[in-house]
C-alpha cells in the first residue's frame, strides 16, 4: 500500500450520462473515457475492453470534480500565529492522509482542494493544492503535481486581533497592515538584491540565508499566487495598490465579502475572487455583506468561485453554488463554473482540471440529479481516474488510522463553526472566530 | 401581474432613495385575496384554489373567491402558496454580530437561570430578521444558551416593532442535559475525566431537581392555603409550571447515552418535554418513538459527531427518526442564516425523509409541538396569515419567493442583502481611470 | 576499578576476574554454545570456550544450565540524566516572533555529558532488566542536543561516559511556550533554515580561516556552530518519529537537506517500510506498546448473571451504553450492539498492529534496535514478550537488544556479542531469557558484577470478580521487600459507591489515596508519594479475602516492588 510516490492513475468509462463539460455545453447520453488518469475521449457509444471499470451513468449527471479554493481539510496545522509574517512555513508539510474530512469532501463531489494556512497573519504560510486520493497513506501522493505555489495573506480583523490586540505588536489597524506588506516586500527585494550581488561575484561572503525573505522575493518574482483573506472594500483597494507598486498581479481575494463594492476595480486589476455563498454577520467587517456577492462580481467581469473554508460546507459546494441562482440569477453554467473552472483558474491549474475536456485530468463527479438541485446526491467521485468515492461501497467506518488507546471514537458536541479552522491554533485569550 | 410589477418597482425606487438609512420599506397592512395559486396546505393536500386573507387570518379557501371592499388581489397564477416556515431553534434577534460579544444576548452568566426571558431581549430591528423572512420563514423559536437552565425560549413571528408584537404565544424553559461527550474538537479531557465530569453534573442536576419539586409543592401549598411565600425566588418560580407538567421544557441533548438518560429522567419526573439537537437520535429512534417525546433536530447541514460515523448521518437523522414514528421538527440553530431552513429541510428530504415529511417538519410539526397549531403551521381557515408565495419548490435554490404575508401585513421582500445588490450591481461611478 | 583507600566502611573489591562456568553461551543471536565458560578480566572478555583453565584470581560462578547473553544496549534513552533535563527556556517575557533559541527548543549545543548523574534511579532500573550500555539523549524540543554513549554503571559521570556527542537528537516538537516556531510547519521550515545557515556559516568560517584579509568575519552563533557536525555528516540525527506521519515528515526533511538520519522511537514504522528501505535508514523502534486488549468475552459472560448496579454492567470505558437488552423466552439477555462491536474490533486490530511492528520489520528484512525513552523499565520484558507473541522471532528480538544497536551506534567492535576482546557486558539468566519466568541472576557492566536475588513469586491468588468485599475499616499491613519488612496501617472509608482512605507506614507519612478501584475482590489502590524530592506513583494491587488481603506494591512505575499482606482490625 502506498508504494509509489505518485498516486496510481486509473481507467474508467462513465457511460450514458448527461455530461456537463463547463466549456463545451451540456451533452446528453454521452460517455466519458478516462485512461491512465486522463480524459481520453468524450463521445457517444464509446467501448472499452474488460480491463476498464464501467460506471453506468444512465439518468445521471456527470460534471468535473468540484474544486474548493479555500479549505483546511486534511492538514494537521492551520496557523503558525507567532509572527505577523510567516511566509516560509508550508502547510504541505503537514498533510494528513488519514483525515476523515477528506473522505467526507469526496462524498460531496470534491476532488481537489486548496489546503491553506489560516488567517492569523498578514502574510501567512504557503498553501498546497491537493488531490483527494483518500486511501493512499503516503502524504506525498496528495500533492497535485505541477500546481503553482500559492501563499496566504490576510487583511482586517484577524491579523489585527492576533498581533495587535494579542501580542501588542503591529498591525493593530488597517493602516498598520498596509505597512507590514510594504516592509515585507522591501525586505524581500533587499534580500534578493544581496544574493544577486553575491552570485554575480560582487560580494565575498554570502548573505545570511533567510527562508522567509527568500519566499517574499519569490512572491515579488511572480512565482507564487497570493490568496488574500479580505473583507472590507478599502482594504481590498489598499492591497491592490501595494501590489501595483511592486509589480505583483497574481492575486485571488478570498471571502472578499465586500468585493461587490469594488467589483469594477477588481476586474480592472485582473484580481479574482473566492467567496462564501451566504456567510455574513459573524464579524463586524462582514456585517454589510450580501449573498448576492458572487453574482455581482461575476456580472462585473471578475473570475469568481465559491469556497467552503469549512469541513462542513465542503460537502455540499454544489448546493452552495446553487444559491447564486437564488441570489442573482446566475445561469446553470455560470453557477457550476463557480466550483469548477473558476477555482481552477485561481489556483493556476485550469490547464489540468476544472472542465471535462480531452487531455485534462480524469477528475469527475457523478450525481443522481442535476447538481444544482437540492435533491442531488453524489454517487461517484473520481480522482485521476480512480473511484475514490462510491456511494454503493461506503463502509460504516471510513477511518484509516485507528488510535489504539481509544476504545471507540469519542462523541463531539460540534457546533456549526467548529469545522471552520481559519483561526485554529490562535491562543485562548483571543476570540475563536473566523 | 403588470400592476404588481409596477407597484414592486415603485417600492424599489422608494427603497433606493432611502438607502442612506438602509431601512426596509414599510409593510402594507390589509386584506389580500391570493388568486389562482396552487395551495400546499400541508394538512389537507395540495390543490389549485384561491385563498382569502382577512384581518390577518385565513378567512376562506375556495375556488373563484371574490375580493370585496378593501381587499387587494394578488395574482398567484403559476405560483405555489405555502404556510410560512417555522424554525424550531435559533438565536435570531439575540445576536447581531458573532465576534462582538456585546451584541450577543442569549448567554447570561449563571447556570440555573430559567427566568431569563429570551423574548424581551429580542431586537425587533435586528438586521437578520428581514434577511430571514424573505426566504419564507415567518416564525422562529428564539433560545437562550449556556449553563444548565439558561432561560426561557419563545416563539416569535418575524414581523413587528416590539417583542410583544412579535410574540407568537409559546414559551418553554430551556435545559442543557449534562453531556458525556467531548465538547468540541478542542476538548482535550481524557475519557476518565469526561466520565467524572458528567457523573458529577448528573448528580448536581438531580439535587437541583429535588429542590425544584420541593418548591413546586411549597408553591402549590402557599396558593391553596393563601399564605405568602417568604423569599423572592424568580428562578424557582420559573420552574413551577414545568415541574407540574403544565409548561413544556426544551431539553438539549445529543449523545446516544445521554438521550437515553434524558428520556428516563423526563419520564421519572413526568415532564412535558421536547428534546432538541438530538444528533444521535437515529441511534435511539425506537426508544424515542415509544416514549412519545417529540424532537427538534438540526442543523441538518452539520458534520457527523463521530469520526467513525457515515458521512451523511446528520442528513439522514431526521428521516430515520420520522420513519420510526417520532414527531420531528427542524431547526437551524443559527442567528444569521436562519434563512437556510428550507435547505436543511431539503437535505433531510433527499436523504430519506421525503419532501412531505420534511415539509411537515418545518410547518405543522413544530406548530403542534409548540401548542400553536390552531394558529400556525398549515393553510387552514381560521389560522394566522403567515404565508408565502413562490414560483416553485421552496427547497430548491433557484426558486423565487414572490410574496410574503405575516398576519395582517404584506411584507416587502427586502433586506440588507437585496438593497446592497440593488446599489452595487451596476455601480455608478464605476472604476476610476488612473 | 575504583578503590577508595580513605573510605574504611566499604568492603573493598577483591578481584576483577570472573569465570562463568559451564553455561549456555548465546554468542550472538542464532549461535549458542553449550557447556561453555566465559572468562572476563579488567572489563574485557578474555576467553570464551569449553575446558578452559580458570585463572587463579577468578571469582568462579557456577553457571550450569544458565544462559549468558551479551549485555543489552538501549538504542535511544534518557537514562542517567539528572533532573534539569529539559533546557528549553519558558520565559514568558520573550518576544513571541523572535525568541532566543533556547525558548524555541533550538538547543543543539546542549550536550548530555553535562547532565549525567551516576546515582540516577533509571540506571539501576534498566540494569536490572539487562541493559549495560545506553545511547543517552537530552530531553528537549526540535533540536534537543547531542547524545552520548554510557555504561550503565560507574560512580561518576566520567566513569559512565563511553563516547560523547555522537548524535543529534531531533524531533518535530514545537516550542513549549507560545513562541516561534509553535507548530509543526514552523518547526519544519526552521529546520530547513538552520541547516542551510549552518552549511553557509561553515563554508564562511573555512574561507575566513584560510584568508581573513578584508573579509567580513563570521558571527558567532552557538546553535548554528553546533550543527556543523551534522551538516558535514560527522554525526547522525536520531529523529524522533513515533507515528507514521512524523516519520514521513522527518524523511521529507532528510531528503531535502541530506543529513544522516536514524528513524528513532517509531511505533508504526511498518507503514513506511518501502521508504526506509529505499534510504537504507536505520530504525530504532519504541519498546512502548499500547495497553493490551482486555479479554472481553469472559467478562461479558460472567456479568450476564450478575445482579446489581446495571449501569456499571452496561458501561465500558468512556461511559458508553454498550449492550442492548433483548427480551427472550428465558428472560433478559444482553445483546452486543453490532456497531459498537465493530468499533471495538477495529481498536483491537490497531493494538495488534502496533504489537506486530517489530515482527513486520523483521519479515521485511529491516534490522532495528529499541528505544526506551517512553518505556518503563518494568515493562521491557513484558513488551518484548508481547512482540514475540505477535510474530517477532527470539533471534530478532535478541539482535534488537544487542548486535543491531551495536551496529547503529558504531560499537560493533566492542559490544553486542559474547566474544573475546569485547566489553565484559553480560547477562546471566537462570533459563532462556525468552521464558516468561526467567530471572536475571547477574548483570556484568564494564566488568563489574551486579547480582540479583530471585524473587519468590508468591502465587498470586486469582481474584474473583463476583465476590463482594467490605473494605471499610482499619487494616494493619506488612510490606516486604528485599528482606526488609515495613509495617503500616490503612484506613478505609466508604462514601456512596466509592472508597476513600489513606496509608501510613513506618517509613512514610500519611498518604491519601488518589483512587480505589474495586472489581469483585480485586482491589487496586493508587496514591502518590514523595520520593527523592519528587512525586512517585504507588500502586497497591491486592486480593481481599474477607478480613485478610495479600498482593503487591509497585512504586515509581516498577522502580521498586514489594509484597504486601494485611488484616483488618476487629471493630
Amino acid at each position: 500500500m502506498g508504494m509509489s510516490l505518485s498516486a496510481q492513475q486509473g481507467d474508467v468509462l462513465i457511460k450514458n450520462g448527461t455530461v456537463i463539460t463547463i466549456t463545451d455545453g451540456v451533452k446528453e447520453n454521452t460517455d466519458v473515457l478516462i485512461r491512465n488518469g486522463k480524459i481520453k475521449q468524450i463521445g457517444e457509444g464509446l467501448s472499452v475492453g474488460d480491463d476498464v471499470k464501467v460506471i453506468d451513468a444512465d439518468g445521471m449527471y456527470v460534471m468535473p470534480g468540484i474544486i474548493d479554493a479555500h479549505s483546511h481539510v486534511g492538514i494537521d496545522v492551520v496557523n503558525e500565529a507567532t509572527a505577523p509574517v510567516t511566509a516560509e512555513v508550508f502547510v504541505g508539510d503537514v498533510i494528513n492522509p488519514y483525515s476523515v474530512p477528506i473522505y467526507r469532501a469526496l462524498a460531496g463531489g470534491v476532488s481537489v482542494s486548496h489546503a491553506m494556512h489560516g488567517s492569523a497573519n498578514a502574510i501567512g504560510g504557503q498553501c498546497e493544492t491537493i488531490k483527494h486520493h483518500y486511501g493512499e497513506e503516503d502524504p506525498t501522493t496528495y500533492q497535485m503535481k505541477d500546481a503553482p505555489r500559492t501563499i496566504k495573506f490576510a487583511l482586517g480583523e484577524n491579523p489585527m486581533r492576533v498581533h495587535g490586540e494579542g501580542n501588542g505588536i503591529q498591525p493593530k489597524t488597517r493602516m498598520g497592515i498596509e505597512q507590514v506588506f510594504r516592509k515585507a516586500f522591501a525586505e524581500g527585494q533587499e534580500y534578493q538584491n544581496a544574493w544577486k550581488k553575491y552570485n554575480s561575484g560582487g560580494a565575498q561572503v554570502a548573505p545570511e540565508y533567510n527562508l522567509r525573505k527568500q519566499t517574499l522575493a519569490d512572491i515579488l518574482n511572480g512565482d507564487i499566487i497570493i490568496h488574500c483573506h479580505s473583507y472590507r472594500a478599502d482594504e481590498i483597494l489598499m492591497l491592490m495598490d501595494v501590489l501595483g507598486d511592486y509589480g505583483v498581479n497574481k492575486i485571488c481575494f478570498q471571502h472578499v465579502n465586500e468585493g461587490f463594492k469594488v467589483a469594477p476595480e477588481l476586474a480592472a486589476f485582473g484580481a479574482t475572487a473566492s467567496v462564501f455563498a451566504d456567510w455574513w454577520a459573524y464579524k463586524f467587517e462582514v456585517y454589510y455583506s450580501t449573498a448576492y456577492n458572487a453574482a455581482i462580481l461575476t456580472k462585473n467581469g471578475v473570475v469568481t468561485s465559491i469556497n467552503s473554508d469549512s469541513g462542513e460546507l465542503i460537502r455540499h459546494l454544489y448546493h452552495e453554488a446553487g444559491k447564486s441562482q437564488k441570489y442573482g440569477d446566475l445561469t446553470d453554467n455560470e453557477a457550476l463554473r463557480l466550483i469548477t473552472l473558476n477555482p481552477a483558474i485561481q489556483l493556476g491549474i485550469d490547464d489540468k482540471v476544472g472542465s471535462l475536456e480531452v487531455g485534462k485530468d480524469g477528475d469527475v463527479a457523478v450525481f443522481n440529479n442535476h447538481p444544482l438541485s437540492i435533491y442531488a446526491v453524489p454517487q461517484y467521485t473520481i480522482v485521476d481516474g480512480i473511484v475514490r468515492f462510491d456511494i454503493n461501497e461506503d463502509p460504516d467506518d471510513m477511518r484509516l488510522d485507528i488510535n489504539p488507546d481509544e476504545s471507540f471514537p469519542a462523541f463531539h458536541e460540534l457546533n456549526a463553526h467548529d469545522e471552520h479552522r481559519c483561526m485554529e491554533g490562535v491562543y485562548e485569550f483571543l476570540f475563536h472566530q473566523h | 401581474m403588470r400592476i404588481q410589477s409596477i407597484l414592486y418597482t415603485l417600492v424599489l425606487v422608494f427603497t433606493v432613495s432611502w438607502l442612506s438609512s438602509q431601512q426596509i420599506a414599510k409593510s402594507e397592512k390589509g386584506s389580500f385575496l391570493l388568486k389562482n395559486g396552487t395551495l400546499v396546505t400541508v394538512t389537507n393536500g395540495t390543490f389549485k384554489s384561491d385563498l382569502l386573507l382577512k384581518d390577518g387570518k385565513i378567512a376562506e379557501i375556495g375556488e373563484s373567491l371574490s375580493a370585496g371592499d378593501g381587499v387587494t388581489v394578488v395574482d398567484c397564477s403559476d405560483k405555489i402558496v405555502y404556510p410560512g416556515f417555522i424554525d424550531g431553534g435559533t438565536q435570531l434577534g439575540l445576536q447581531e454580530i458573532g465576534a462582538v460579544s456585546l451584541t450577543s444576548d442569549h448567554n447570561e452568566i449563571g447556570s440555573f437561570i430559567p427566568h431569563m426571558e429570551a423574548l424581551t431581549a429580542v431586537n425587533p430591528n435586528g438586521v437578520a430578521i428581514p434577511v430571514t423572512r424573505v426566504n419564507g420563514i415567518t416564525s422562529a423559536i428564539v433560545m437562550p444558551t449556556g449553563g444548565r437552565f439558561p432561560g426561557t425560549a419563545a416563539l416569535i413571528n418575524l414581523h413587528g416593532y416590539t417583542p410583544q408584537q412579535m410574540f407568537a404565544g409559546y414559551k418553554a424553559v430551556v435545559m442543557n442535559y449534562p453531556s458525556s461527550g467531548k465538547r468540541g474538537r478542542r476538548d482535550r479531557r481524557s475519557e476518565e475525566d469526561i466520565k467524572k465530569d458528567s457523573e458529577k453534573a448528573r448528580k448536581e442536576l438531580n439535587e437541583s431537581w429535588k429542590k425544584v419539586k420541593l418548591y413546586a409543592n411549597i408553591d402549590a401549598a402557599s396558593k391553596s392555603s393563601n399564605q405568602e411565600k417568604s423569599d423572592y425566588n424568580p428562578a424557582m418560580d420559573a420552574m413551577v409550571d414545568v415541574a407540574n407538567g403544565d409548561q413544556q421544557i426544551m431539553i438539549e441533548v445529543n449523545k446516544k447515552a445521554d438521550i437515553e438518560a434524558a428520556i428516563k429522567w423526563v419520564q421519572e419526573n413526568n415532564l412535558n418535554a421536547v428534546l432538541t439537537g438530538v444528533k444521535e437520535g437515529y441511534r435511539v429512534a425506537d426508544e424515542l418513538a415509544e416514549a412519545g417525546i417529540p424532537v427538534i433536530v438540526g442543523p441538518v447541514l452539520s458534520i457527523p459527531s463521530r469520526l467513525s460515523d457515515k458521512y451523511d448521518v446528520a442528513y439522514a437523522n431526521p428521516g430515520l427518526m420520522a420513519k420510526a414514528g417520532v414527531k420531528v421538527a427542524l431547526r437551524t440553530n443559527s442567528y444569521e442564516n436562519v434563512r437556510n431552513l428550507p435547505y436543511d429541510a431539503g437535505f433531510a428530504a433527499t436523504y430519506g425523509m421525503g419532501t412531505e415529511e420534511a415539509l411537515k417538519a418545518i410547518t405543522i410539526n413544530p406548530a403542534e409541538i409548540f401548542g400553536v397549531a390552531d394558529q400556525l403551521g398549515s393553510l387552514e381557515v381560521g389560522k394566522q396569515g403567515n404565508i408565502f408565495v413562490a414560483d416553485g419548490d421552496p427547497f430548491e435554490t433557484r426558486t423565487r419567493i414572490n410574496h410574503l404575508f405575516i398576519g395582517e401585513y404584506k411584507v416587502p421582500l427586502e433586506s440588507r442583502h437585496t438593497l446592497l445588490y440593488d446599489e452595487f450591481l451596476n455601480r455608478d461611478p464605476g472604476v476610476e481611470k488612473k | 576499578m575504583s578503590s577508595s583507600i580513605y573510605c574504611q566502611n566499604d568492603v573493598p573489591d577483591v578481584t576483577s576476574t570472573f569465570a562463568l562456568t559451564n553455561a549456555n553461551v548465546v554468542v550472538r543471536p542464532g549461535s549458542t554454545l553449550k557447556n561453555t565458560t566465559v572468562i572476563i578480566k579488567d572489563g574485557y572478555i578474555q576467553q570464551v570456550g569449553s575446558n578452559l583453565s580458570i585463572p587463579f584470581d577468578a571469582e568462579v560462578i557456577k553457571a550450569d544450565s544458565m544462559f549468558i547473553y551479551a549485555g543489552f544496549i538501549a538504542g535511544l534513552s534518557h537514562i542517567g540524566l539528572n533532573k534539569e533535563e529539559d533546557k528549553t527556556d519558558d520565559n514568558e517575557k520573550v518576544k513571541r516572533y523572535d525568541p532566543p533559541p533556547a525558548a524555541a527548543g533550538i538547543t543543539p549545543d546542549v550536550s548530555v555529558t553535562e547532565m549525567l548523574d551516576s546515582k540516577q534511579k533509571l540506571i539501576e532500573g534498566y540494569r536490572k532488566e539487562g541493559f549495560t550500555l545506553a545511547h543517552v539523549v537530552p530531553k528537549g524540543r526540535m533540536m534537543a542536543g547531542k547524545g552520548s554513549l554510557i555504561f550503565l554503571s560507574g560512580d561518576s559521570p566520567a566513569e559512565m561516559l563511553l563516547l560523547e556527542d555522537m548524535s543529534l537528537y531531533g524531533s518535530l516538537l514545537a516550542s513549549k511556550g507560545r513562541v516561534y516556531p509553535s507548530t509543526t510547519i514552523g518547526v519544519m521550515s526552521k529546520w530547513r533554515e538552520l541547516y542551510k545557515q549552518a552549511e553557509l556559516a561553515s563554508q564562511h568560517e573555512k574561507k575566513f580561516m584560510a584568508n581573513p584579509k578584508g573579509m567580513e568575519r563570521p558571527t558567532y552563533d552557538k546553535s548554528i556552530k553546533s550543527l556543523y557536525v551534522v551538516t558535514s555528516k560527522s554525526i547522525p540525527v536520531f529523529f524522533d518519529a513515533p507515528k507514521t506521519l512524523d516519520l514521513s515528515r522527518a524523511m521529507t526533511l532528510q531528503k531535502e537537506l541530506g543529513f544522516d538520519m536514524v528513524a528513532a522511537n517509531t511505533k508504526q514504522a511498518y507503514k513506511t517500510i518501502d521508504r526506509l528501505k529505499q534510504n537504507n535508514m536505520p530504525v530504532v523502534i519504541s519498546l512502548e506498546l499500547p495497553k493490551a486488549a482486555k479479554d472481553e468475552k469472559k467478562k461479558d459472560e460472567k456479568k450476564d448473571e450478575k445482579k446489581g448496579d446495571e449501569k456499571k454492567d452496561d458501561e465500558l470505558e468512556g461511559g458508553e451504553n454498550v449492550a442492548k437488552i433483548e427480551r427472550t423466552k428465558d428472560g433478559m439477555k444482553k445483546k452486543e450492539d453490532p456497531e459498537m462491536k465493530a468499533l471495538k474490533e477495529r481498536a483491537n486490530k490497531s493494538k495488534k498492529e502496533y504489537e506486530a511492528q517489530a515482527a513486520n520489520l523483521e519479515q521485511d528484512g529491516i534490522a532495528f534496535s529499541f528505544s526506551v525513552t517512553d518505556t518503563k523499565a518494568g515493562d521491557v520484558k513484558k513488551n518484548i514478550m508481547r512482540m514475540i507473541k505477535s510474530g517477532l522471532s527470539e533471534d530478532a528480538a535478541l539482535a534488537a537488544l544487542t548486535t543491531n544497536p551495536a551496529q547503529v551506534l558504531g560499537l560493533q567492535q566492542v559490544a553486542g556479542t559474547v566474544e573475546k576482546g569485547k566489553f565484559a557486558n553480560l547477562i546471566v539468566t537462570d533459563t532462556t531469557y525468552f521464558n516468561e519466568n526467567a530471572n536475571i541472576r547477574y548483570v556484568f557492566v564494564d566488568g563489574k558484577k551486579h547480582e540479583f536475588e530471585v524473587k519468590e513469586k508468591k502465587k498470586q491468588k486469582e481474584g474473583d470478580p463476583d465476590a463482594v468485599v467490605d473494605l471499610a475499616g482499619t487494616w494493619t499491613v506488612m510490606i516486604s521487600a528485599d528482606g526488609m519488612d515495613i509495617g503500616g496501617t490503612i484506613e478505609m472509608e466508604k462514601s456512596g459507591d466509592d472508597y476513600t482512605g489513606s496509608m501510613t507506614t513506618d517509613m512514610s507519612d500519611k498518604t491519601e489515596f488518589d483512587t480505589v478501584e474495586v472489581d469483585g475482590n480485586n482491589v487496586t489502590i493508587k496514591m502518590t508519594t514523595e520520593m527523592n524530592g519528587g512525586q512517585a506513583p504507588v500502586v497497591v494491587d491486592i486480593v481481599v479475602d474477607d478480613e485478610e488481603f495479600e498482593g503487591s506494591v509497585n512504586i515509581a512505575n516498577g522502580m521498586m516492588t514489594a509484597d504486601v499482606t494485611g488484616s483488618k482490625d476487629p471493630n
